[in-house]
This record gives structure tokens, C-alpha cells and sequence, in this order.
């Protein structure tokens, strides 16, 4: 929609809350070296990016610290960035019940490269896991059950990437034809039915895929 | 034979087993909807009010329904026993109410001895327990016949309950027939007579393993695992409709009435009033007309306030009115105005009121109580109450030999 | 010796106590779950796809349909969320109300649960008590936000309008009759043997376990953790209220029913509070007419009657955000499941689902 003025500048942004977890940083910066690809502390919650192959050791580290102690995964994602070389982000936000302090782990990935399962260092991952391959694609290596979750099991295509349409592919829509029925209308106090007529309805006479 | 005694041997019982066969249904339909009103009432909601004015032809309407319900048979069902299986529920609960005596003294009609029971067996009780355990039966067979995991589930798990609770059920009865010194339920309610007070005093303890296991018995909360809708969908009976489901339906309220029944013959003195030898408290055997009126008159006002709103007022009120005017029809009848008296009225009365309240209570407990899972049901039945009973029975026959011996 | 054979049982998708499309695949070893498998799903309608084509202001109606016993707190984790990116401070007023409506929302929620989980072991009345108090919630919801159940109920940087002239009032009177029905509840079930023989010692889950498999809200609080995000990483007006976390010792249902009925508790605390408090002035802080965040990403977590709803929020600047994901608690908690059920009865399945909560459109999006 076009603008008719300029927006006003955003307003200052609210004061931290005191999150920042620069331990996890520096200890993950001082176990892995060079394969902490980028940090951001400013962000909310604090952003670590890895390299592929260093998280499930970035991830263990932040587990067993006792400075750390991120032992609470919240949830496992992924976003799709087609414009980029390596399109795939997966991200990981922990949680330490004991520190509470909130982390965001990322890493990247290509087309087709597998990401190696979180599932042994938390359980919870599991499902998470799961649902970023049913709607992403990406597959995860060692994971115990690696199926579709929210999809119906026989679903060709994953829904979240970004060419897969909104509308979903035409071959897996319902076909529709118009007939004609009766309409009655029912009045609910007086327990009787009144008038008749004709309206146009549909029925489905089946799903467009085989 | 003379006529007479054919008649009074024969012809009456048949007619009353005709009475019986056919009034039970109705009876049962409106059992069904004072059960829908009372629970509506414990759950702070109206219950059925549309149909008939405030939903007495609520019963005609499910009545009709079931029978015009499809007759479904599931695929690859036993017909034959699918069929069979709620028959062979209805007539042992039918069977029950033969021994189910209302009043104790016969009473004349049209010059005919007419008795308030259709038959006193001298082994009422026994006749009673071995008809109830053959109800099982259709249960097993309707589970089995349907062909379907969940109501193969529902049907043992209930079997198994049942089987279970009728110990505790027969060991509670022994103490009663101990105290009484026959198992004709007529002779029983005759020895509470004698004894001058109701049998649930002496046998607390027996009383309430019976009644525990009868709830357990009808499959009623909190024992209805095995038709919990929220478990295995309805149990034996899923896959039942229109007319075998309402025998199935039949069947459990017949065996309610029949078990409430048989509390009130053996603990709390069937037809009799409270005290039945205190010669100072025979007014009461007028007290139908006191409490009939009375109860009439709350449950109008109760209904016109449902229609209103406003409280309970009208149930006082209309309680009231009814009171008065019953206090009148005793006060007339104690002056010599009028009589009023009738015993086997009264008895009736009494009897009918006894009976009520323990309906009432089945729809109190399910109203209030949660379910017991399995295990813990087949717990309380083995671990609790049959122990309880046996230990009943033993102090029971300890107090009598203590006594001097022989029926109290 | 006899052979016994595994029974594999389907429950649901449609049955009357899995509280939604739930399906499980049991595997019973006569009476006993020797392995159970959710599956879910049938509730999927792509919201986090749908988000992508829609303005951040579009989406709120979507978070009142993810959960939609609790859509309140959904509207106010995403109104949080966005606020965040873009550094907006609704006014004190709104904040206020916001905590009043999520609170209020957290009893409705809780409401819910205890009559549908009353119900599914049999005490009836309890349900139909609940919902009488669940109508007079619902009601002040209506009177409020325009809709008893998907209520839409915020705007970004505050409200659309301030409260009706009596809603306050009425929010007092309720609570002033909110505790005796309470009593009401725990005198039918809290100490009823059966009850409590159905709950005790039904469905363990250790705090281990609880934190491992990413449970959150009161089943991990039920466990033994106090895991609050109101207390953790508080956000929106929470720092200036006094309220407990109730703690649970053992873990089984029975804790978590008594963990719930607490938060009750707390929850009558907070309003009190907060409407002893109100401040007064504007519900809406000045936000442009076009929303459009800058450039940045959030992960904002509020506590949900359910667990922690997290909303993981990118924003390239555009109208539409980039991509939200929306962290569910019951996907999280129902994937402890399995563990809190292996070895169980099959009647206590039931007891076991209602007392984790689940809403399948939570789980499912």
C-alpha cells in the first residue's frame, strides 16, 4: 500500500532486559574458535551463528557448563532464504531454567545437505525436528523417526519454503461441481419448519490427485 | 380345582405378571427422566423441558424413537447371538421382580384374594441372586456377538465386575436371613416386624456392603467403567441400536429398581414404617396421606418456579399447601371425620418411598462421584468389601449364639 | 505358558476425551501401554505460511485461532513480539489491562480444563459448574473485545479502545465470587478417594525428564521446576505484580491438577492487584498506521495456560514479516507423552491427557 507521509522514526528501543549472555558467548568463542561464524548480544534473544559440522558440540557445551546450563530447548526452525547460496538456516533457542537466560544458535545450510540431529543432546528435539522436515525438507541425520508430522504422510512437497505457493499445488486441491438442493429452514422455538427452496451447493466429487 | 382357587392361584398371577411386564417400561422411561431432572437440577441447568410440558412426554418421545430407530447389525457379527443378547438381559431382570413383595397382607378385590406380590418363594433371596448373575450372561454375549474390540473390552471388564461384586452382595444378604431365619423376602420384612426395628440397625456393616455392591453390580457411577463414554465409547453396548439398545437400557434400570428394591426388604423394613411396633407412631401407616400431598405440592411449585424463576419459594410454598391439606385428611381420619387409612395403601406408600430414595441415591452418586479405574473397582470389590462381609457374617452369627441361639 | 500377543488400539482422531483431533496408536500388553505413538496433524491450517502473506496487524485474528481456549494470551505474546522489534512501549494503562484480560484468560483456560478433565473420569457436575464461571468470563470478554472465544483483543503498542465504563466492576465482582465456586470444586474432587486414587501416582514425569523432552507450564512446574515465563523473562506489566508459582513435588497428575487450581489462586491475586493499580490515561501508544518493523528478528515468549508460547518473529522491514514461527506448548508437552505413559493403565491414558491440557490447534497450527 503506498504511504501518503513518512512514518514517524520508531521510538528508542526499550533497555535490554538483563539477558545478555556474554559467558555463553566467550565460552562457546573460546571451545570452538573460529567456527563461531558471528555473534549478535544486542538481539533478543542473543543470536550465535556456527558452523555446521562444530553444533551438536556448540549445542553440548552450552547443555553441560555449569556456568551455562542451557538445558530447556524451546524450538527448533528453520528458515528458507532462496536468494542465498546456502539457503537454509536452521535456528535453536535454548533456555537455561537455572540461569534464565534465553540463547539462539543458527547455523546454515545448502540444498540437500543434511544437518546432524540434535535429538541426543535434548529429547525434546525430536518432534521439532520432525516438523522442520516435514515443511522444510531438511533432513537430519541420526534422527530415530524422521517423518512427516503435520503433513499427511503421503504429501509430496514441502509447504514452508518459500516457492511453494499459498495456495498449495493445483493437483492436490478437492474438485467441486455445482447441484442443486433443497434449502429448509428450521425455526428452533417453535420446532417447525418453514419455506422451501432452491440453493446452489456444492459437493465435492473428489480429490484432484490420484 | 374350585374356580376360586384356580383364579387366585392362577389367573391372578398371570395378570399381575401382565401388569408387571407392562407397566415396567413406562415406568422405567419415567425413572430415565426424573433421572435427567434431578442431575439437571445437581448441575445448576434445566433439564428436559420441551417436549410436553416441562418435558413429561420426554419418555413417549425417546420411546418412540427407539422404536423406529435402523436396526443395525454390525458386518461380521454373530446374528444370531447379537440378537439374543439383550433378550437374555431383560428377563432375569424381569424374572427378579416375581419375589418382590410390596405389602405383606393380601387384600380383596372383586371377592378375590389378590396378594401384593406375584409369588413368595421360600428361597426368595436365593432366587433373587441366581436370577441376577444370569444377567450377566447377556452382557458377555452382547460384547462378544458385536465384533469389535472395544465392546469385547467393555463386555468382560463389565463381566468380570459383576462376577466379582456378587460375592460381597450374597455374603451381606447372609446376615439378614441369619437375624431373619428364612429367605422369603415376605418373611424377612415380617421378622423386622417381630423384631421391631429395621435390619439395617443391627447390620450396618451388611448394609452398606450391599449397597455398595449393587451400584457396583448395575454398573452405575462410580462402577460404570465399562460403559464410559469417555474410555471405550459405550462399552458392550456400542455397536447396539433402536430396540436392543433400549432392552440393554430396560435391563440395567430393572435391575436398579430391583436392587433398590431388595435394600428396602431386607434393611429397611419393605412396607413397614419406621418403629413398626410402637404402637404411639401408628399414624404414620396413614403417612401416605400426609406425604403424598406434600411432596405434590413441592414438586408442582418446583415446577412453576422452574417455568418463573425465583427461587425456591414456590417449592415451599407449594410443600406447604400440600402439607396442610394432608395434615387435614390425617387430622379428619384421627378425629373419626373420616377414614384415610388403608394398610396396604400405606404399606405401598411406604414401600414405594424407600424404593425412591434409593433411586434418588444412584442419581446423587452419579451426579457427584468420578469413576473408579479397573484395577482399584476390582480392589475395593476383592479387597474391601468381601472381607467386610464375611467378617459381617461372622459377627452376626457371634451375636446370635451370644444371644441364646437360633432367629432373633 | 500362555501366549499373549500385543493389541494394538487406535484412539481418536474423533473420540470424546482426547480434547481434540488427537490420534493414538497404543500398543497394549493386556491393560498396560507398553509403547504409545501421537500423531497430529489434523489440525495443520499453515498459519505460519499464512503469516508470511499477511501485515503484522492481519495476524492477530491468526494467534486467536492457534490456541483458541487462550486466545488472549496468544494476542498478547504476538502484540509483545512485534513491539519488540519495533521498540514500542504500550502505556501503563494498557499493560494493566493486558495483564487483567491474560489473567482472566488463564482462568477461563484453566476453567475449561478442569471441567472437560473432571468429566473424562466421571464427575459430570464439576463440568457444567466450571462453564458457569467460564460464561461469566466469556461474557466480560464479549463486553470488552468484541468476542467470547478468538477475541482479537489487542492492537499493537495497546488497545483500540479503553475498556467499557462498568468492565472494571464487573471484573471485581466476579472475583468477588470467584473463590467460593472454587470451593465448590475442591469439595467434589480434591479430597474425593476416587479421585484421587484415579490421579495420584498416574502418569509420573520427573523433573529430568520434564526439562529434556521440553515441557513447559504447569505439567514442568507439576514436576518440580520452577519454570514461570512471567517470573523468568518477565514481560509486559508482570515485574510490578506479587503473585507465587506454584510448585508441584511428584510429578503425576494429581500435582498438576493441584498446580492449576493454585494458579487460579494467583491469578484472582494478580487482578486484584492490578485493578487496584489501574492508572489512568491513553491505551495506545503512537504506532504508525503501517506497520512496518525494522529490519531485525525476536524470539518473545509469554506464559500460556498452556506452557511457554514462544513467537519467533523475522522482519526484512516490509509490511509482512519474513517468517514467524509460533513455539507451541503443546507440541512440546505432548511429546512427553509417551514417557509419562509407558506402563500405564489404558483408562489412565485419559486421565493423563487432560491433565497435560493439550489444544490440538496449538499443537498443530
Amino acid at each position: 500500500m503506498a504511504e501518503e507521509t513518512a512514518p514517524p522514526p520508531p521510538a528508542a528501543a526499550p533497555p535490554a532486559p538483563a539477558i545478555a549472555p556474554p559467558a555463553a558467548i566467550a565460552a562457546l568463542e573460546a571451545a570452538l574458535g573460529d567456527r563461531v561464524l558471528e555473534t549478535k548480544p544486542q538481539a533478543f534473544p542473543p543470536i550465535v551463528r556456527l558452523a555446521p559440522g562444530a553444533v551438536i558440540e556448540g549445542l553440548t557445551l552450552l547443555r553441560d557448563r555449569p556456568e551455562l546450563r542451557f538445558d530447556f530447548l524451546s524450538s527448533v526452525t528453520a528458515v528458507h532464504w532462496p536468494k542465498r547460496e546456502r539457503p537454509f538456516d536452521v535456528v535453536y533457542h535454548l533456555y537455561s531454567t537455572t540461569r534464565r537466560q534465553r540463547l539462539a544458535v543458527k547455523i546454515d545450510l545448502a540444498e540437500g545437505e543434511e544437518a546432524p540431529t540434535a535429538t541426543g543432546v535434548w529429547p525434546a528435539a525430536n518432534w521439532h525436528e520432525r516438523e522442520v522436515f516435514d515443511l522444510f525438507g531438511i533432513r537430519f541425520a541420526g534422527h530415530p523417526d524422521l517423518t512427516r508430522i503435520l503433513m499427511p504422510d503421503d504429501w509430496e512437497g514441502h509447504p514452508l519454503r518459500k516457492e511453494y505457493p499459498l495456495e498449495g499445488h493445483p493437483r492436490d486441491h478437492l474438485q467441486y461441481r455445482e447441484v442443486g438442493t433443497a434449502e429448509h429452514v428450521y425455526n428452533y422455538d417453535k420446532a417447525t419448519i418453514r419455506g422451501f427452496g432452491w440453493k446452489k451447493e456444492v459437493e465435492k466429487t473428489g480429490v484432484g490427485r490420484g | 380345582m374350585e374356580p376360586r382357587a384356580l383364579v387366585e392361584q392362577a389367573v391372578i398371577p398371570c395378570l399381575q405378571v401382565i401388569l408387571v411386564v407392562l407397566l415396567i417400561p413406562l415406568v422405567i422411561a419415567y425413572l430415565q427422566l426424573v433421572e435427567r431432572k434431578v442431575l439437571g437440577f445437581m448441575q445448576a441447568r434445566l433439564a428436559p423441558r420441551r417436549v410436553g410440558w416441562h418435558g413429561l412426554l420426554q419418555p413417549i418421545a425417546d420411546a418412540v424413537k427407539l422404536l423406529i430407530k435402523e436396526d443395525t447389525i454390525p458386518a461380521r457379527a454373530d446374528r444370531f447371538l447379537f440378537t439374543l443378547a439383550p433378550i437374555v438381559s431383560v428377563v432375569p431382570a424381569l424374572l427378579a421382580l416375581a419375589v418382590i413383595p410390596i405389602g405383606g397382607v393380601p387384600f380383596t378385590l372383586f371377592g378375590y384374594e389378590v396378594r401384593p406380590y406375584i409369588a413368595d418363594l421360600d428361597i426368595g433371596v436365593l432366587f433373587l441372586l441366581a436370577v441376577g448373575s444370569l444377567g450377566i450372561y447377556g452382557i458377555l454375549l452382547g460384547g462378544w456377538a458385536s465384533n469389535s474390540k472395544y465392546s469385547l473390552l467393555g463386555a468382560l471388564r463389565s463381566g468380570a465386575q459383576m462376577i466379582s461384586y456378587e460375592i460381597p452382595l450374597g455374603f451381606a444378604l447372609i446376615g439378614v436371613m441369619m437375624l431373619a431365619g428364612t429367605a422369603s423376602l415376605v418373611g424377612i420384612v415380617e421378622a423386622q416386624k417381630a423384631a421391631g426395628w429395621w435390619y439395617v440397625a443391627p447390620q450396618i456393616l451388611g448394609f452398606f456392603c450391599y449397597f455398595v455392591s449393587a451400584v457396583a453390580e448395575t454398573n452405575r457411577i462410580p462402577f460404570d467403567l465399562p460403559e464410559a463414554e469417555a474410555e471405550l465409547v459405550a462399552g458392550f453396548h456400542t455397536e447396539y441400536s433402536g430396540m436392543k439398545f433400549a432392552f440393554f437400557f430396560l435391563a440395567e434400570y430393572t435391575n436398579m429398581i430391583v436392587v433398590s428394591a431388595l435394600v428396602t426388604v431386607a434393611f429397611f423394613g419393605g412396607w413397614l414404617r419406621p418403629f413398626p411396633n410402637v404402637r404411639a407412631l401408628d399414624w404414620l401407616e396413614n403417612g401416605w396421606v400426609l406425604l403424598v400431598p406434600l411432596a405434590l405440592g413441592a414438586f408442582f411449585g418446583w415446577m412453576v418456579d422452574q417455568r418463573v424463576g425465583g427461587g425456591m419459594r414456590f417449592l415451599f410454598v407449594g410443600g406447604l399447601l400440600g402439607g396442610l391439606i394432608g395434615f387435614g385428611i390425617g387430622a379428619a381420619d384421627l378425629f373419626g371425620v373420616a377414614t384415610a387409612s388403608a394398610p396396604q395403601l400405606a404399606g405401598a406408600f411406604w414401600f414405594g418411598l424407600k424404593v425412591s430414595f434409593f433411586l434418588f441415591a444412584y442419581i446423587w452418586f452419579r451426579g457427584t462421584y468420578p469413576r473408579y479405574r479397573y484395577d482399584q473397582l476390582m480392589d475395593l470389590g476383592w479387597k474391601w468389601l468381601l472381607p467386610m462381609s464375611i467378617a459381617n457374617v461372622l459377627l452376626t452369627g457371634l451375636v446370635l449364639l451370644l444371644r441364646g441361639g437360633g432367629a432373633s | 505358558m500362555l501366549r499373549t500377543e500385543e493389541m494394538e488400539i487406535n484412539m481418536g482422531p474423533q473420540h470424546p476425551s482426547t480434547h481434540g483431533v488427537l490420534r493414538l496408536i497404543l500398543h497394549l500388553d493386556g491393560e498396560t501401554i507398553a509403547g504409545m505413538r501421537p500423531v497430529i496433524g489434523y489440525l495443520h491450517r499453515g498459519v505460519e505460511k499464512l503469516a508470511e502473506h499477511r501485515t503484522y496487524a492481519m495476524i492477530e485474528p491468526l494467534t486467536d485461532r492457534l490456541d483458541y481456549v487462550a486466545a488472549v494470551s496468544e494476542n498478547l505474546g504476538w502484540c509483545g513480539a512485534v513491539e519488540r522489534l519495533m521498540g514500542v512501549t504500550p502505556p501503563p494503562r494498557a499493560e494493566y489491562l493486558r495483564v487483567v484480560l491474560a489473567e482472566l484468560q488463564r482462568i477461563a483456560s484453566h476453567l475449561l480444563w478442569l471441567g472437560t478433565h473432571a468429566l473424562d473420569l466421571g464427575a459430570m457436575s464439576v463440568f457444567f459448574y466450571t462453564f458457569r464461571e467460564r460464561e461469566m468470563i466469556l461474557d466480560l470478554f464479549e463486553a470488552f473485545c468484541g468476542a467470547r472465544l478468538t477475541t482479537n483483543s489487542m492492537r499493537i503498542g495497546g488497545f483500540l479502545e479503553d475498556a467499557p465504563r462498568d468492565w472494571l466492576e464487573r471484573v471485581r465482582h466476579f472475583l468477588k465470587i470467584f473463590p467460593g465456586r472454587m470451593k465448590e470444586y475442591e469439595d467434589l474432587l480434591t479430597k474425593n478417594r476416587i479421585f484421587v486414587g484415579r490421579t495420584k501416582d498416574v502418569g509420573l514425569l520427573s523433573a529430568a525428564d520434564a526439562i529434556a523432552l521440553g515441557v513447559s507450564g504447569p505439567p514442568l512446574r507439576a514436576s518440580g521446576v520452577s519454570y514461570d515465563v512471567r517470573k523468568a523473562t518477565p514481560y509486559s506489566a508482570y515485574p510490578e505484580f506479587e503473585f507465587d508459582i506454584p510448585v508441584g513435588k511428584n510429578g503425576d497428575t494429581y500435582d498438576r491438577y493441584l498446580v492449576r487450581m493454585e494458579e487460579l489462586r494467583q491469578s484472582c491475586r494478580i487482578i486484584g492487584q492490578a485493578l487496584d493499580r489501574m492508572p489512568d490515561g491513553e491505551v495506545k501508544a503512537k504506532v504508525p498506521k503501517y506497520i512496518k518493523p525494522p529490519p531485525g528478528e525476536v524470539y518473545h515468549a509469554v506464559e500460556s495456560p498452556r506452557g511457554e508460547q514462544g513467537f519467533y518473529v523475522i522482519s526484512e522491514g516490509g509490511e509482512m514479516p519474513y517468517r514467524v514461527r509460533f513455539r507451541a506448548p503443546s507440541f512440546g508437552n505432548l511429546q512427553a507423552l509417551e514417557t509419562m505413559c509407558r506402563g500405564q493403565l489404558v483408562a489412565d491414558v485419559v486421565a493423563v491427557i487432560g491433565s497435560i491440557d493439550i489444544v490440538l490447534g496449538d499443537c498443530d497450527r
